[in-house]
This record gives structure tokens, C-alpha cells and sequence, in this order.
């Protein structure tokens, strides 16, 4: 039997005591990933801490004028359904529904996705697309992140041991934006390259260009956004090819990956700059 | 529509309600005082010698109850083919895949026992592995079995007609080949098995296909008389071949019930789904075929290698379907074949839906359409000219008592607008077709045997009324309850909720099982039989007691009819009505019931048990091997599917799949169709998705249903299935198979309409994105 010690705490401040005094503790949001990975053998965590009856890490509410405020612990499934969501930021709807199956969305959460680093998390070249913001718990306190400092590496990111993700924040959703997870099939799978592109939809474009699954992390690219800001998809296309580094692994090849960052940044910026 | 009362209608499944609710109990549900659970350690090695397994620790820890390796079997050896058995229930001198057997664990929880696993310490001396079938046949590759020189399992050398004469004959000459992957079945019910062993009785229930094989097996593996192993198939989660030979697993969950006294469970998890494998091999084939100027094949000479993983398995039969079943559907009067089956240090391949047919079938097919290209002829027209008819004979021995290869055709050439689409697509949208042939039934046993392929008893119920079909058929998901009660209500005349069907248990009935198409035609003739006999011993009484003739007598909905006027009836009822006293709803006035007459039956003759049997007749020719592709009957298909690519991806979207098969005679319309559009979706996976995929150690890599990739609903586009009916003589009510001469056309019909959409050949499947990009740019199709 898989033996590990179960937290389940009312308050952040309670989680980051727990933390500091459990330092091999491993947080527990859906446990779509993690539960697999004990069962796996991948991790044996020492402790799961339960953070899901923490009340300020549910729910979606309107923030400044347009933006919007993502608790933690919303679910792919709510990311789906949300009528704020879907009006505001129908791109990040999207991407959940392309995620996993009907029973995996019911459970995973979007502070799991982001928190988890993995180069292929459909839900952030959405959120990068619209340069969002991470709430961070702290040492009692609350600190912002922009989203396109959080990742360093595969798995990691600047979170430290006693910190929590506690939400999502876009501050300004007037944008538009297209999303193209590149898959062999149409469910249950995870991308093999990602792409997000997207512009304001008031004024100068300001557009941005997103790419998953093709570097150690979702890296956004400026060459190309400079690009498109001045009109040139072709070439911003190109510079997005340059940009990637992907890996071979058992879903595609990098030399595959490649060869479709093209034509996928051709369509979604065509999507997006189309009238 | 036909004159049939059940046969032929869409009626709802006997075991509908139950897997519906949940109610169904699988292997895994079981559950038995006392049980123990089983585990089995596997080999990490591709290839290596054992030096030493020390169980000493693991037999230690508290909990486990009997740790067993082959110091435990005897040196036992098993398999498919009594001539080649070569495999052991744990591996003694050496491991062959990553997956071997090595030894097995009973603990009191699931849990103690894989800890258990982990205890136990081997020793491994390296080999070199083998894991290129090509290079397996090299003279200075390492040996995996002894009695496999070059590592060649089986070898086949036909030459039917006269080849050499046909080239003369041939005005185009066209060579292709075609590679494709090992598979997975991907059924939704990992392998599982609880064996009990009570006074020398041994009693496993597995999730199995074929019952009577696993008893055979078991029996000589473990030294038992056969009449003391009884094997039971509870509900089974699907099959589609992998479950149809004994494995390493049942054997290990059986010893180690008679070693602890205990009742012993072993069910797999899914990574061991995919290292036991028995599925599909990977197949190389090389075709060469010759046409006349008109469209008519002169000839085919075939090359396969077969590359099947660490064991015999099913190869052999494998390799003799590669070759035979291209035999028809079309006229092909000379035709060559070399294949070969070698072993590789991979998980041993064996039998998938359309067994050894299937990848031979896709290249032929692709083959036709590229030759009706070079001809500049429509390639549905080019297949028509071909085609062979009812009566016909192929080369190689195989007579075609039924055959609507034409109607099928036309069918789905005329349902999918072939020629509007064919001429008038724009780039990346494509149409193809293709045909399929399969048996429908092995015409003989796994092992030399003349005995019945299958048996069943009907027993009228003592009190009065409905019937008891006792079969040893295998119902795995595909139906053969439902068929087995549809058929035996329609002889008997009764409502199908009369008849109740217990089946797949060894000690009922004798039947080989669910595999090569068997059931309908072979379980379905059996059941006929046993129920035309309940009826004639029924109405004899009837007859008798009221002087009417027995051949005026019939059983219509229900109710004893005589057809030369009134049965006299009074005093039987009077009787009936004597003895049921006290209940409702007995029948006062109107005809003799069929409650009635079986209940008079009884008390004048006692129990009234019919029999029916089949064995098929002698079929085949007499050269080597002639006996694999025989059947008393056989299918034939045709499928055109319509693709969308896009040329800057590779990306496939199949829009539709038209699709038409000849079962004879459907005896349930809907699941004719279901085993239809499941062809068609296994196909659609291999075509596109599906393929093991393994590392440079021999290890799988996408051991999992996450990596190892089939479609789910929202790949599968509109499936169009259209049931042919031709009326086969040797069928139960002319029906015979449709489980799996469905999948033959969907590869090349989906192939050809990639090449119709791109314009660019792809030799290797699955034909991925990739594969797709890669055939694009060095066709220079590529602009960047």
C-alpha cells in the first residue's frame, strides 16, 4: 500500500505553516497529474496537502474594467461552462475543452496546469497570449507574477517551497485570440506543438505570439509579434520556426514540430487578423 | 424483409440490460472467500540469460503465501501449434522479451504481492537482442529458440497456376510495398483470471475467448485429466484475437491456486496488456502483380516477412493467412507466395481481427489502384471486371458457396457518388476504395482433431415453458448470446424471452471458441440443430395426444398450430389447468400454448434435451498448409472512405467511410452493423494512428492508451454500413460472417484516398502527419 501522510487545511496561512514544517509536502489540487504519478511510482511524496477547501482559491469574478480574476482551483470544466469566461476570453474556453476527457476536466484545475510547468499545459499559451498575471501567496503576503517569468524549466518554476498559487489574473481581456493544439487525435490527447496568437481589439494591434510543446518551456515570440504588428505573417511565421527548439519524444519529432509551427502561426494569425 | 419473426430485426442484445447498469460481472469483479492475489514479475531484459532467481526475501515477507518460478513447472512446455511449443510458463534458462515471465507471487493483498515482486533477485547475463526482423534471418544473428535456425518460425512457399507463363501474358507489371507496425487490440478489459483447485478439480474463470483451448491447455500443462479443469468465461470486455491462446498469466494463477489451496487472482494491468501482446505482427510485403491492357490480373507473386515478437504463438497460421486469403476475392489464376515468420526479441505477436490478412489485403489493394492509374481505368471498375461469383473456386482451393463481392461493391459505389467525387475534388480531398475478403470459420481445429468445432444442448424447462441453450461459445462482446437465442426463438417459434442462453463454460458444451469468424455460422448451426430437435421431440407428443399429423403441426408465436384445421386439445388443457391451480394467468380458451405443449412433453417423455453440432466438411486442397485460409464459407467486403488532408500538416480528417459486407444473412441487423463500424474504427486507428513503439533496449514506450493512440468518437466520422445478404447454403438461415472481413478494405480504402487527395504513395503505415510532410517534400510538393 502506498503510504503518505494527508493535509487538508482551511486557510493559505495554515498551508504555508504545514509547508514550512513538512518540506517534502506536495500540494494537491485535482490530482489528475500527481495522483497518477504516485500510482506510477514517479513520486512518493512524504505528505499531500489537500488545498481544496481553501475558499479563496475557487471562483471567477470581473476584475478592473474587463479583466479577470481565476481562482486556482477552477476547474477545466468551469473554464468550459463560465458565461465571464466565455464572453471575455472564449480562447481560454477553448483550450480547456481541448484538454483530456469529460471526467479528467471535471477534476483538473487550471493553477494545476500552469503550476505544473509541463511545456505542453494547453491553458497557458492562452493566458501568455493575454499577458496574464500570477497571484502568489507568500509569507503572508501576495505577490504578482507575469505569467511569462513563471517557467524556468521543464517541471519547474520560481515558485518557492512556501508559496502558492492562488489565481489567475488577465487584466485586460480586449483581445482576440486563436488557439491551435496540434494532436494525432481529437480527444485525450496532449499537444505536440501549441499555438496561441492573439491582438487588441481596440487600437494598434499589439499582437502575441505563443508557442507550446516546442521549447523547454511556452515561450512567446517577440520577432514574430513585431511582425505581425507591422503586418507580415510570412515572416512572422518564420520567425516562429526559428524561435522553437523543440525535442523528439514518443508524440512527434522535432524536425515535425517544425515543420507544422508554419502553417499552424499562419492560420491562427490569419484567424485572429482576419476582419 | 424477410418472413422471419425475430431473425433478421434489430432486436435488443440478451445482455443488454446488464452491461448497461453495471451489473455484468467481469473476471476482475469476482471475488472468493479466502482469495489471494496474484502478481508476476517480469523481465526488464530483451534478452539474457538467467543466472539466478532468489526468492528467498519475497517469501519472506508477511502475507505472501507461495512464490513460484520454474523450478515449480516441470520445464512445461506450452503454446499455440502443438508443433512448436515453445513457450514456458516462467522463463527457466533465458528471457526473450521485456515482459518474459520470471516468476509469480500469491499474497493476501495485491499490494504484499507486487512488494513481493520486488524482493525477488535475479541475475541476468546479457545477450545481444534481436530487434529487426530482416536482420534476424542473418546467419550471424544470435538464436532465440534453438530449433529456430535463422530465427525463422515458419516458412511458406506456394506457387499455384503458372506464373512464369502469366508474366508473358501481362501488359503492365507493377512491383510496391508495404510496411506496417506491431499493434495493440487495445480491448477495454485487461487480461484477468481466478482459479480455484477443490479436491483435485481445477476451476479457472478468465477473460478469455476461448474457453476450450485455455482447458486443453491447462490440462496438459498441468498434468490434470480434462475432465477435471473446467474453464469458465464470465462478461469479457473484448478480445479481438489476443485473448484467444492460454497464456503465462492463467497457467501462473492456476499453480499457484493448487500450490496454496487457496483461490488465487491474477488480473493485469494495462502496461502488461501491452507486453503480453498477441496482437497484430508487423508485416512486410512485397507484391508484384501483371495485368492485361483490359484489366485483367494475370498474376501475383508475393513476398511477406512477418516479424512476431519472442514466440510462435498463432504465427504460423499467420503467415498462411498473409498468403492464402489474397486468393480471392478477384480471379487470379496464378499466384506466387514466399513468407516468412521470424522471431525478434519483442512481446509475441499472434492473432488480431482479420488474422495475417489484413496488411496483405492493404497492399494488394493499393497495389490495384495504382495499376488502374497506369492503366488510366476508374478503380472501382478495374476491381468489378475482377471479381469473383458465387460457385467459383480460387487458385489456391477455396470454394465460394456465397459470394456478393459484386453487389457489395456496387453498393458503396453507388451510395458514395464515387465517380462525382473521383473526378471533381479539389486538392486534399480524396475518395478510394477497396475490397476485403475473409473465411468465416477455420475450417479446422488449432490442434489435429476431427472432433465437432461445437456442440449445443437446449433443455426444455421441466415446469413448462421456455428453454436453456447450453453452449461452450464465447460471447466476448460481439454478440453470439444474443445470435444464439434469436435463432433457437425463431425455430422454436416462442417469444426471445423465452429462451435464456448460458454459454461459455467448458462443462456445458464443447466449442473451439471466438475466433476466425466462427460462431454465427458454426455455434448458430448447432443451435438450429438442437432446437429443431427440442421442437420435433415436442410436437411427437403433441401429435401423438391429438391425433393430429405431426407434419400439420408448427409452433407460431407461441402457440402449437395445426394447418389442416382445430387441434383437439381439451383434455391436455384440462390437465394443465388441473396442475396449475392456485396460478394466474393460465390460458383458458385459443390454441395449445407452447407452455402447454412442452409441459405435456415433459411429464410423457420426462426431460427434453435437443443436440446439434458442427463439424465442417472436408475442405482444402492437399499441398503443405492448404488447411489455413479454409472455411465452409466466406465473407467479402468493400469500403470507400473519403479524406480531407491538409497539405500544409499532414493532417488526415477521414469525413466518411461507406461501407458493404456480404454476411449472408444478418441475423441481427444492428449488431451486423456494430461489428461493421467496429471494423472500420480499428481500421481507421491502424491506418492513421496505431503503432508499438519501442526503444533501443526492446522496451515499449507507449505502453499505455494515452500514447498508444486509437480513435475515440470524436475521431470516427459518419460510418455508412450496408448489409449484403447472399444467402449462404452452409449458414445457419444462410447468414456467416461479418467480425472481421469488415477491417480489410478500411486501410487501402483510406490509403487510396490519401493518395487521391496528395497525390503522393505512402509505403508505410500508420501514415501519419509526418509520414504524410516527409512523403510531401520529396515529392517536391513541399513550397518553402
Amino acid at each position: 500500500m502506498i503510504q503518505f501522510e494527508y493535509g487538508c487545511p482551511g486557510s493559505l496561512m495554515e498551508t504555508t505553516s504545514i509547508l514550512r514544517n513538512n518540506p517534502e509536502a506536495v500540494l494537491l489540487a485535482g490530482g489528475t497529474d500527481i495522483l497518477v504519478r504516485i500510482k506510477q511510482g514517479m513520486i512518493q511524496p512524504a505528505m499531500l496537502v489537500d488545498i481544496k477547501s481553501i475558499t479563496e482559491l475557487h471562483g471567477i469574478s470581473s476584475i478592473e474594467q474587463n479583466g479577470l480574476r481565476i481562482g486556482a482551483l477552477t476547474t477545466l470544466t468551469e473554464l468550459v461552462e463560465n458565461d465571464l469566461i466565455r464572453n471575455r476570453c472564449p480562447v481560454l474556453s477553448a483550450a480547456a475543452l481541448s484538454m483530456a476527457c469529460v471526467q479528467v476536466r471535471n477534476r483538473a484545475t487550471i493553477g494545476g496546469n500552469v503550476a505544473n510547468a509541463s511545456p505542453a499545459a494547453d491553458t497557458v499559451p492562452p493566458l501568455m497570449a493575454f499577458d496574464a498575471e500570477l497571484e502568489i501567496f507568500a509569507d503572508e503576503d501576495i505577490k504578482r507574477v507575469p505569467i511569462g517569468e513563471f517557467f524556468t524549466a521543464p517541471g519547474e518554476t520560481v515558485l518557492q517551497e512556501n508559496e502558492i498559487l492562488t489565481a489567475i489574473l488577465i487584466p485586460d481581456t480586449a483581445r482576440k485570440a486563436h488557439y491551435i493544439k496540434h494532436t494525432l487525435r481529437e480527444a485525450m490527447d496532449i499537444a505536440g506543438v501549441g499555438v496561441c496568437v492573439s491582438r487588441k481589439t481596440q487600437g494598434a494591434p499589439d499582437p502575441r505570439v505563443v508557442l507550446g510543446a516546442v521549447a523547454p518551456t511556452p515561450i512567446r515570440v517577440p520577432a514574430a509579434e513585431q511582425f505581425l504588428s507591422e503586418g507580415k505573417i510570412e515572416e512572422a511565421c518564420a520567425a516562429a520556426v526559428d524561435a522553437a527548439r523543440p525535442i523528439d519524444d514518443v508524440r512527434a519529432s522535432a524536425s515535425y514540430r517544425k515543420d507544422v509551427i508554419y502553417p499552424l502561426v499562419k492560420r491562427a494569425s490569419y484567424a485572429v487578423f482576419a476582419r | 424483409m424477410s418472413d422471419y419473426r425475430i431473425l433478421n430485426t434489430r432486436a435488443p442484445r440478451v445482455d443488454a440490460f446488464d452491461k448497461v447498469t453495471g451489473k455484468a460481472k467481469y473476471t476482475d469483479d469476482l471475488s472468493m472467500p479466502e482469495m489471494l492475489f496474484g502478481a508476476i514479475l517480469h523481465s526488464p531484459q530483451a534478452h539474457a540469460r538467467i543466472v539466478k532467481v532468489d526468492t528467498t526475501e519475497a517469501k519472506k515477507l508477511p502475507g505472501v503465501k507461495a512464490v513460484i518460478t520454474s523450478e515449480d513447472t516441470e520445464g512445461i512446455a506450452f503454446g499455440v501449434s502443438p508443433a512448436r511449443y515453445d513457450e514456458q510458463i516462467f522463463a527457466s534458462e533465458r528471457v526473450r522479451y521485456v515482459g518474459d515471465e520470471i516468476a509469480a507471487v500469491a499474497a493476501v493483498t495485491p499490494e504484499i504481492a507486487r512488494q513481493a515482486l520486488d524482493l525477488i533477485k535475479v541475475e541476468f547475463e546479457e545477450l545481444p537482442s534481436v530487434l529487426d526482423a530482416h536482420l534476424a534471418m542473418d546467419d550471424e544473428a544470435e538464436q532465440l529458440h534453438e530449433r529456430y535456425k535463422n530465427n525463422i518460425v515458419q516458412q511458406v512457399h506456394w506457387d499455384f497456376g503458372d506464373v512464369e507463363a502469366a508474366q508473358k501474358e501481362a501488359d503492365v507489371i507493377r512491383t510496391d510495398e508495404l510496411t506496417s507496425k506491431m499493434q495493440d487490440a487495445a480491448f477495454l478489459e485487461p487480461q484477468s483470471a481466478l482459479a480455484t483447485y477443490d479436491q483435485g478439480y481445477l476451476t479457472m474463470y478468465s477473460s478469455t475467448q476461448a474457453p476450450h483451448y485455455i482447458q486443453r491447455t491447462l490440462a496438459m500443462a498441468l498434468s490434470l485429466p480434462l475432465h477435471k479443469v473446467r474453464v469458465v468465461k464470465p462478461a469479457v470486455g473484448g478480445g479481438f484475437g489476443p485473448k484467444a491462446a492460454c497464456s503465462s498469466m492463467e497457467l501462473a494463477t492456476c499453480l499457484l491456486a493448487m500450490k496454496t489451496g487457496k483461490p488465487v487472482k491474477i488480473t493485469f494491468d494495462r502496461e502488461q496488456v501491452f507486453l503480453h501482446s498477441r496482437a497484430r505482427h508487423q508485416f512486410f510485403h512485397k507484391m508484384t502483380t501483371g495485368v492485361r491492357k483490359d484489366g485483367t490480373i494475370c498474376f501475383l507473386e508475393h513476398e511477406a516477412l512477418l516479424d512476431g515478437g519472442a514466440y510462435c504463438s498463432f504465427g504460423i497460421a499467420t503467415v498462411y493467412y498473409a498468403g492464402s486469403l489474397l486468393g480471392g476475392p478477384y480471379r487470379l489464376e496464378n499466384m506466387k507466395y514466399d513468407g516468412y515468420r521470424v522471431v525478434t526479441n519483442k512481446p509475441a505477436c499472434g492473432a488480431q481481427r482479420g488474422h495475417g490478412a489484413v496488411i496483405a489485403r492493404a497492399c494488394f489493394e493499393i497495389q490495384l489502384d495504382r495499376i488502374a492509374e497506369e492503366l488510366n481505368m476508374d478503380p472501382v471498375e478495374l476491381r468489378l471486371k475482377n471479381v469473383r461469383e458465387a460457385g467459383e473456386t480460387t487458385c489456391n482451393e477455396l470454394y465460394l458457396s456465397s459470394f456478393g463481392m459484386k453487389e457489395a461493391l456496387e453498393a458503396v459505389r453507388d451510395s458514395a457518388a464515387w465517380k462525382n467525387k473521383r473526378d471533381d475534388q479539389p486538392d486534399g480531398k480524396g475518395i478510394g476504395a477497396a475490397c476485403g475478403f475473409f473465411v468465416s470459420g477455420a475450417g479446422y481445429p488449432i490442434y489435429y482433431s476431427k472432433t465437432p468445432h461445437c456442440t449445443v444442448v437446449t433443455k426444455l424447462n421441466e415446469v413448462g415453458g421456455g428453454v436453456i441453450v447450453e453452449s461452450g461459445a464465447a460471447d466476448i462482446g460481439q454478440g453470439s448470446d444474443t445470435m444464439l437465442a434469436m435463432i433457437t426463438a425463431e425455430v422454436l417459434g416462442i417469444p426471445l424471452s423465452d429462451v435464456r442462453v448460458m454459454s461459455g463454460d467448458s462443462d456445458l458444451a464443447v466449442d473451439l471458441g471466438a475466433y476466425s469468424s466462427r460462431t454465427t455460422l458454426m455455434t448458430g448451426t448447432a443451435a438450429k440443430e438442437a432446437a429443431e430437435s427440442v421442437k420435433a421431440q415436442i410436437l411427437e407428443v403433441i401429435a401423438d395426444k391429438t391425433g393430429a399429423s405431426i407434419d400439420d403441426l408448427d409452433v407460431i408465436d407461441g402457440e402449437v398450430i395445426n394447418s389442416k384445421g382445430d387441434l383437439n386439445i381439451e383434455e391436455l388443457r384440462h390437465d394443465f389447468r388441473m396442475e396449475h391451480r392456485g396460478f394466474r394467468g393460465i390460458v383458458k380458451s385459443g390454441n395449445l400454448t407452447f407452455n402447454e405443449a412442452a409441459r405435456v412433453a415433459f411429464i410423457d417423455k420426462g426431460s427434453i434435451v435437443g443436440t446439434g453440432k458442427y463439424s465442417p466438411p472436408k475442405l482444402g486442397g492437399s499441398f503443405k498448409g492448404a488447411a489455413v485460409g479454409t472455411s465452409p464459407a466466406f465473407g467479402c467486403s468493400a469500403q470507400i472512405a473519403e479524406v480531407d488532408v491538409n497539405l500544409d500538416t499532414g493532417e488526415v480528417t477521414v469525413e466518411k467511410i461507406t461501407g458493404a459486407h456480404d454476411c449472408g444473412f444478418a441475423i441481427n441487423r444492428t449488431q451486423v452493423e456494430g461489428q461493421m463500424q467496429g471494423s472500420m474504427m480499428m481500421g481507421m486507428g491502424e491506418a492513421l494512428m496505431e503503432e508499438i513503439k519501442y526503444d533501443e533496449c526492446g522496451r515499449v514506450i507507449n505502453a499505455n492508451l494515452a500514447e498508444y493512440k486509437i480513435p475515440t468518437s470524436l475521431d470516427m466520422p459518419p460510418l455508412e454500413s450496408i448489409i449484403i445478404e447472399s444467402h449462404e447454403p452452409n449458414g445457419p438461415f444462410g447468414a456467416k460472417e461479418v467480425g472481421e472481413g469488415g477491417i480489410m478494405p478500411t486501410i487501402p480504402a483510406i490509403l487510396n484516398a490519401i493518395y487521391d487527395a496528395t497525390g503522393v504513395r505512402i509505403n508505410e503505415l500508420p501514415v501519419t502527419p509526418e509520414r504524410i510532410r516527409t512523403a510531401l517534400r520529396k515529392a517536391g510538393k513541399v513550397n518553402k
